[in-house]
């Protein structure tokens, strides 16, 4: 407590942890309808003010409302479109996709906190953006392919299997079944390096692993900080 | 004397004795009757008499009453009522009771009584002292016994001692010793703060006090740190605070306790509890302001040390260098007494010594502050503790201006070298903001319109080209990555300006000169954050010069001409976009800032389109964007002063661009040309009158022929105008524009969207403020069902629901059959929303109220007239496409309809949102899960009881499929993490696997957001029932 | 030759663990993670008509069950489950029906519901962590458990199952043992573990010791399984973490019991990723599954020789396989299949004999 925790060199501040800088527009402009102009505006708009509901905005919004509702037909078009299919396959739908990459599993795992410090994984540097692999090629009926390498603290961290645990809960849960995850100790970066990936990627000592309810609690406890 | 006055003594005297513990009020009565007459008719002694026998009586219980009627009796008479000699004799009288034990109270009551009156001696109540000294054992009686003789001390004190009149010492010696015979070892609350108050009033007052010194401090130290817990049924309410400040008040009453208080409070300080610490410590401030420099002068090594220890080793419960990923500045702390903060208490403590002691003599505090020097400096050699060691001596600096420069002098070079090392110069920027600090605590803070104040010349001043220079170098010299520095040094730069009269306008102007260049080019939250506070507080002050410096140099860099590229400025990059964020954020609330701004950029957006209309779109947009937030913003706080200032200026510019027809970017664009027009809403807001209508009018009828057989868009600002202009102007030709309108729209079926809505919500406009609802009557063709008709009575509808006409329901009415027309259905449906969709230009900002016809409940009217309605049309349809058009009515008007207004149709509403779920239609799903989630976040009763359908009804929304658009599945997926959150375990529980299992699909999504929010949600549902372990 | 999907049968959300059928290959047992055990009934394989005829008392085990072993030779019917919870159970038919053999005539639902009821005779306890496999001997008589506490057991109990004699506690194993299996008509047990060996016991003047060791394989042993033929030589294929499959052949044995073992052939290389079950059928051919759930099966075609004769992609579509087994019914071999998709997957397995 003796000095001011920024001193702490190798501890990075939230909001300079690797990130996709993007995405918030996109959040605060998924749930409205509109026509293409009308998002490329709000987007712009977005640059300026980001509270994402200035009343230009609903100006914009209004405008654009009033502009459709004059040209009736588009919007009453999906009535006449065929019978529900919704939960058909994913293919169907004429979005294109956006890939899992490196960033979204960095994204998922670099909030979870570390069972001793206060501080996420990603702030003590043990998940690193440049030590997570990713391989799919999207297609839902192949398997895809996780690889990250993580950096504990200190050579010796006895928590190494812990982390790595809460790592792997947290991709079971967040990633669909056809994703395969290896979880592995940066070289080097653990005394006892090969035990824990060992234990990392045995399917079975997983599997009671989250049957241990006090287990489960610790690592219910490091995932709530997720984002 | 009189038998009659003896008889009527006599039976009075019975009265009371059978009331006494009876009746005690009547007894009151009684005692209060005799009082009266004693002195009169009767002689207290004749009272005597009357209790002869009974006073003597073998029962004890008569005893007592009999002695009790004599002394209320007493307790009712005037302190100038009785002569010495009756007092003598009284005296010897309870003399003769004090032996016999069971009549104790009542025998000092009568005490009581006897050493307030004027006329007692000092023999008498010396000889009542000496018993209480020698005779008197507190702990053989009870509490409220044991009352009566603090009471007596304390009427002998204000009878004898008050005011200095004190006769002889052997009295007051008597006097003290009797107080700590019967103080000692008493534990009653309500005793013990009569006894702390003696005790105070004695070491204060009273020389014999000195001899006993350590009795009386030993009486009130045994009770430190006092803790007790009121009785539920406290009669006399006393809480533990009362006790903690009596007995602080006590313990720090004389300098004579000094050494004493001192000594065991310093040992006190090593509690463990941060309560006691906290009394500790408040004690501790409170015996160092009362016993003065001397005291303290003799004292302080011992007090020094255990503070700094209390402050080296103790936590600020809120540290600030946490709160930088907050940009809150440094010296932000709430003073919150609520919530215990030992170390800033002792770091108070601090500050309250050295005042005391540079108050005292200078010499003094010289010894004291070069201890602490001594002391603290090791830890600037060795970057050890750093930031308790600035605390401390900003602590000491901040008592006054001699601490003050003082500390600078000597702790300021301590630290304050210039650095290239970035961790050096993180930790030397925080200890700097600690004297910072100290320094608006002992000059104070800059206030606004009262800046260049003189401030008496100090030391700090001697550093300042020093600080600004290294706060430069940290802020520029740096590269991007050194966020923390950076911030820091801008949170620096705020708080010099904070400081009153430190820095000359030169200086202030060279810091805004930092900021802004920092604003623009780095791109990082915290220091975007930190800069704009940065402005915003040198705003409230220099308002005038920020414009100049800041403000002014981000307008010239908006370029005349948009090429898509961002600007490039002394080596950086900046967009368009940043320059104006910017602007926007940190001018709020500032006239002259706000002016200049929507000034400069009206002229840039016409020089935009001067220079090259075609590619600017975006560009023109954005300007427009911001001009219209600005004003947004700021309308309220605008006095129609200010806003006719800036009309003047901006009209002009306004109608230059307006001139230019064939531009393609503001005239031409279909998005800009209505926010274009909105600008003549704003200028015009807050005062246009009849004439300035008419000019208007003249103009764009006349001239740009807005009404003529072809439609032209210049409608538009004309309808802006009309929207801000006051409803009580006179408008003759409304009647027949409106006519001309009406003409127009059904003339011409395939009018240009913008010109169409232009028109309609002219016709809106004008139905709301100046025309009749027979006029409009006239007008309306409730039967035609074209397209362009309905659309007409849509508006026109709009503008009587919104002022509640009674044509209103007419119109509503005919729209609701419709939604079962086969052909006009479906548009009906949608234009249902119109109805209620909120228009900026029509709504009320505060000021110009009377702008227009809008009734404040119309939406909650609005909605009960069609809510049964369409309930009944829905249930009583079967047919898919009728029912469709009802929710689909419903969602868009529910879309723009506060949750609270629904609240009461809820139980026939919430079926049916329900069952618009499975609409096969996107918009209408999304209103309806808008209208659920507001639902599910305010009423958790209702929702509850609807999880079981609604949970598996989500579920299919969450997977792509023809209406399940990006939208529909966000939402579903949200709405599914709220019911989680808001719906008892219980009930959600038995869903957790259902969801889990349901949101694998999504995990898949295309869209990284919904796999992000499937993600959460899921998460969400993994934890139920889950206990996170500690 | 082709593997082709029979019937698919959909138990659970959670993990299928393991199975394994009845001696007249007409019952199944599932070892699931929602700490059941299920009993699915092969009513017709023609027809393609399984049932789930019982669901045994859920309250028994814990935590997940992970492994399932029929008692041979028994009548009625014995089974025993080990969990994670670290105890085994042992469960037996209630009334005699199902004594008699396999003429399935009555398809009462009731009455077969009825039939399938079981009674919990017992319960094992000793071992301190999870239990990972569980195995019976050709006769029935001991019964082999294994456990994360790195031991093996072997128990010898009576006629009913009803009490158990822990007869040995074997300790060689440094890390896990994941897995325990016989040899089919000698006291032979075979032990895989995370140390990635395979130990081999045997009984030696009444008392049961290691008798070899086989290493070489590159990370944890999931499973192994002895050769059905009955032929003199011993053999037992191996399946591990490090993606191979091995084939050991014991080549000697010396007078003090112990005996020479060597790794007789890798297997053709044709699984991805982790490989957790292998099953060796009364016909010569091998079947390997996994984690990239992939079903491979091999035939030797010359001694020592393995080809791939088959590959099924995605068996559980995109989950991983946690156990393959053959079984014979009515004379013919199919395999079955359990995996996380909690799913049991039947599969018919021709072969061209011509070939």
């Amino acid at each position: 407590m003796s000095d001011y925790l920024n001193d702490n060199p190798n501890v990075v501040e939230e909001n300079d942890l690797p990130s996709r800088k993007v995405s918030e527009d996109d959040q605060l402009l998924m749930g409205s309808v509109g026509s293409q102009t009308c998002l490329k505006k709000k987007r712009l708009l977005l640059k300026i003010d980001n509270s994402g509901q200035s009343s230009v905005q609903q100006a914009v919004e209004l405008l654009d409302k009033m502009l459709l509702l004059n040209s009736a037909p588009e919007l009453t078009s999906d009535e006449e479109s065929v019978e529900e299919t919704d939960g058909e396959s994913l293919e169907q739908t004429n979005e294109e996709w956006e890939p899992v990459d490196a960033q979204e599993i960095y994204d998922l795992t670099a909030h979870i906190s570390d069972p001793e410090h206060p501080l996420s994984l990603g702030q003590l540097s043990i998940v690193n953006l440049e030590d997570i692999e990713v391989h799919d090629d999207g297609d839902y009926n192949k398997m895809a392919e996780v690889i990250i390498r993580i950096t504990p603290t200190i050579t010796h961290c006895s928590l190494a299997t812990l982390i790595g645990l809460g790592i792997r809960v947290r991709l079971e849960r967040a990633l669909p079944p056809r994703y395969r995850f290896t979880i592995l100790l940066k070289k080097g970066s653990h005394t006892s390096e090969n035990q824990v990936n060992k234990q990392l990627n045995d399917k079975e000592r997983v599997a009671a692993a989250c049957e241990n309810e006090q287990l489960l609690g610790v690592v219910s406890k490091m995932l709530s900080t997720c984002k | 004397m009189a038998d009659g006055a003896n008889g009527a003594v006599g039976s009075l005297v019975v009265a009371f004795i059978a009331n006494d513990t009876v009746n005690d009020a009547k007894a009151q009565e009684v005692a209060e009757q005799l009082a009266e007459m004693v002195g009169a008719e009767a002689k207290l002694l004749d009272i005597v008499l009357g209790l002869k026998g009974s006073i003597t009586s073998e029962d004890s219980g008569t005893r007592r009453k009999a002695l009790n009627c004599l002394s209320s009796v007493l307790a009712c008479l005037d302190s100038d009522k009785l002569p010495r000699n009756e007092i003598e004799v009284m005296c010897q009288f309870y003399n003769s009771k004090l032996d016999d034990e069971l009549l104790a109270l009542e025998t000092l009551s009568g005490f009581r009584s006897l050493c307030r009156m004027v006329c007692v001696t000092g023999q008498q109540v010396s000889a009542l002292m000496k018993w209480l000294t020698d005779e008197y054992v507190p702990s053989r009686y009870l509490a409220a016994v044991r009352f009566v003789p603090f009471q007596i001390l304390d009427g002998i004190y204000h009878n004898k001692f008050k005011d200095g009149q004190i006769v002889n010492g052997k009295l007051t010696e008597q006097f003290v010793q009797a107080y700590i015979n019967v103080a000692s070892g008493e534990k009653d609350p309500r005793n013990l703060l009569l006894s702390f108050q003696l005790n105070e009033r004695i070491s204060t007052s009273l020389p014999a006090a000195n001899s006993h010194r350590q009795e009386l401090f030993d009486i009130l130290f045994s009770y430190f740190p006092i803790t007790f817990r009121p009785p539920k049924n406290d009669p006399y309410k006393i809480a533990n605070v009362d006790l903690k400040l009596a007995l602080r008040s006590a313990l720090s009453a004389a300098p004579m306790f000094a050494q004493d208080a001192f000594g065991n409070l310093v040992d006190k300080l090593s509690a463990s509890s941060p309560t006691v610490k906290q009394d500790t410590l408040l004690t501790l401030k409170r015996c160092i302001e009362n016993f003065g420099g001397q005291a303290c002068a003799d004292d302080w090594l011992p007090i020094w040390k255990a503070l700094k220890f209390e402050v080296m080793h103790s936590v600020d419960d809120n540290d600030d260098s946490l709160a930088l990923a907050k940009v809150t500045p440094p010296n932000a702390q709430k003073e919150d007494e609520s919530t215990i903060n030992n170390y800033q208490t002792a770091l108070d403590v601090i500050r309250t010594l050295s005042r005391v002691l540079q108050q005292f003599n200078d010499k003094v505090f010289d010894t004291f502050f070069t201890h602490a020097l001594e002391d603290l400096k090791p830890n600037f050699d060795l970057g050890k503790s750093l930031k308790q060691s600035c605390a401390i001596f900003s602590a000491i600096g901040s008592s006054n201006k001699a601490t003050f420069d003082k500390t600078i002098e000597s702790v300021l070079p301590l630290f304050l070298v210039n650095t290239t090392e970035v961790p050096k110069l993180k930790l030397l920027l925080m200890n700097l903001s600690f004297f910072l600090g100290s320094y608006i605590q002992v000059f104070g803070e800059t206030q606004a319109d009262q800046h260049a104040v003189e401030v008496p010349d100090n030391k700090l001043a001697s550093y300042k080209d020093e600080i600004l220079m290294i706060l430069g170098m940290a802020l520029t010299g740096n590269s991007k990555i050194e966020v923390t520095v950076r911030t820091l040094s801008v949170i620096q730069f705020t708080k010099l300006i904070k400081m009153k009269g430190y820095l000359t306008d030169e200086e202030i102007a060279l810091i805004v000169q930092y900021l802004t260049e920092t604003i623009l080019t780095d791109n990082n939250k915290n220091i975007y954050f930190a800069c704009l506070e940065g402005l915003k507080v040198i705003s409230e002050f220099y308002e005038q010069l920020v414009y100049s410096v800041s403000l002014k140099q981000m307008l010239d860099l908006l370029p005349n001409s948009f090429n898509g590229l961002p600007e490039f400025h002394n080596g950086e990059y900046i967009t368009i976009e940043t320059i104006l964020k910017i602007i926007l954020d940190f001018t709020t609330s500032r006239h002259i800032l706000v002016k200049e701004s929507i000034v400069a950029l009206c002229s840039k957006l016409l020089d935009v389109v001067v220079r090259d209309a075609a590619r600017s779109s975006d560009y023109c947009f954005l300007l427009l964007s911001t001009l219209l937030s600005l004003y947004d913003n700021n309308i309220v706080l605008m006095t129609p002063e200010t806003l006719v200032s800036i009309k003047k200026l901006v009209e002009p510019v306004l109608f230059q661009i307006l001139e230019m027809k064939d531009d393609k970017s503001v005239i031409g664009d279909d998005y800009n040309f209505p926010l274009f027009s909105t600008l003549f809403y704003f200028i015009n807001l807050k005062g246009v009158d009849d004439t300035q209508l008419q000019r208007y009018t003249d103009v764009l009828i006349k001239e740009y022929k807005i009404l003529e057989k072809y439609p032209c868009r210049y409608i538009m600002p004309y309808v802006k105008i009309l929207s801000a202009l006051d409803k009580t102007c006179v408008f003759e030709q409304s009647g027949e524009v409106f006519h001309r309108t009406v003409e127009l729209l059904r003339a011409d079926g395939n009018i240009p969207q913008v010109e169409k809505v232009g028109y309609l919500e002219f016709l809106m406009v004008l139905t709301n403020k100046w025309l009749s609802d027979d006029e409009i009557e006239r007008e309306m063709d409730l039967e035609l069902h074209s397209d362009i008709n309905l659309k007409i009575l849509t508006w026109v509808g709009k503008g009587l629901v919104m002022r509640s006409s009674k044509l209103g329901p007419k119109i509503l009415k005919q729209f609701i059959e419709l939604l079962s027309d086969k052909q006009s259905g479906a548009l009906v449906s949608k234009l249902f929303e119109v109805f209620v969709i909120d228009i900026n230009t029509m709504k009320r900002y505060k000021g110009c109220g009377t702008a227009n016809n809008v009734k404040a409940l119309y939406k909650q009217k609005f909605f009960s007239d069609i809510f049964k309605t369409l309930v009944a049309l829905y249930r009583s349809n079967a047919d898919m496409d009728i029912k469709c058009n009802c929710l689909t009515a419903l969602s868009m008007v529910l879309k723009h309809t506060p949750s609270q207004l629904i609240e009461p149709f809820m139980n026939d509403l919430l079926p049916m949102l329900l069952q618009a779920l499975e609409m096969p239609n996107s918009e209408v799903r999304v209103s309806s899960l808008e209208t659920l989630s507001d639902v599910t976040e305010k009423f958790h009763q209702l929702i509850t009881e609807h999880t079981s359908t609604l949970i598996p009804l989500l579920l299919k929304l969450v997977v792509p499929g023809t209406h399940n658009n990006a939208a529909v599945r966000l939402m579903s997926l949200k709405l599914l993490e709220v019911i989680a959150a808001v719906v008892p375990l219980n009930y959600c529980l038995e869903f957790k696997e259902q969801v889990i299992v349901g949101l694998l699909k999504p995990l898949s999504d295309k869209k990284r957001i919904i796999r992000k929010q499937s993600i959460d949600t899921r998460q969400v549902y993994f934890e139920l029932g889950q206990v996170p372990f500690e | 030759m082709a593997i082709s999907l029979i019937r698919s049968l959909k138990l659970q959300n959670g993990k299928t663990w393991a199975l394994d059928f009845t001696p007249q290959g007409n019952k199944l047992a599932i070892a699931s993670e929602d700490h059941k055990i299920k009993l699915v009934e092969i009513e017709s394989l023609e027809k393609k008509q399984f049932k789930l005829v019982n669901v045994l008392d859920d309250t028994v085990h814990k935590k997940a069950v992970r492994t399932v072993a029929w008692r041979p030779h028994s009548n009625p019917p014995c089974l025993a489950a080990g969990s994670f919870d670290t105890t085994v159970s042992i469960w037996s038919f209630a009334n005699n029906d199902n004594a008699i053999e396999d003429d399935d005539d009555d398809d009462d639902a009731g009455a077969g519901l009825e039939a399938n009821e079981m009674d919990l005779m017992a319960i094992i306890e000793g071992h301190e962590n999870e239990i990972k496999g569980i195995a019976w001997s050709h006769d029935g008589m001991f019964l082999a458990t294994c456990s994360r506490d790195k031991s093996v057991w072997i128990w010898e109990t009576d006629e009913m199952g009803e009490d158990f004699e822990c007869v040995s506690v074997l300790q060689e194993h440094s890390q896990d043992v994941k897995d325990v299996t016989w040899h089919p008509s000698k006291y032979l047990l075979a032990s895989s573990s995370y140390d990635d060996s395979v130990r081999i016991w045997s009984e030696f003047d009444d008392d049961w010791e290691c008798v070899a060791v086989l290493n070489g394989h590159e990370g944890t042993v999931w499973c192994s399984d002895f050769a059905k033929d009955n032929s003199e030589e011993t053999r037992l294929c191996s399946a591990s973490d490090d993606s191979t499959v091995r084939v050991w052949k014991c080549v000697e044995e010396e007078p003090d019991g112990q005996q020479q073992w060597i790794c007789e052939s890798v297997l053709p290389k044709a699984h991805e990723r982790q490989i957790y079950s292998v099953s060796w059928s009364d016909d010569g051919l091998i079947a390997s599954t996994g984690s990239d759930g992939s079903i491979v099966v091999y035939k030797e075609s010359a001694p020592a020789v393995w080809e791939v004769v088959e590959t099924r992609k995605l068996a559980h579509t995109v989950y991983e396989v946690n156990e393959i087994k053959w079984i014979k019914v009515n004379g013919r071999n199919i395999l079955v299949t359990a995996g996380d998709d909690g799913c049991i997957n039947v599969w018919d397995f021709q072969v061209l004999l011509s070939q």
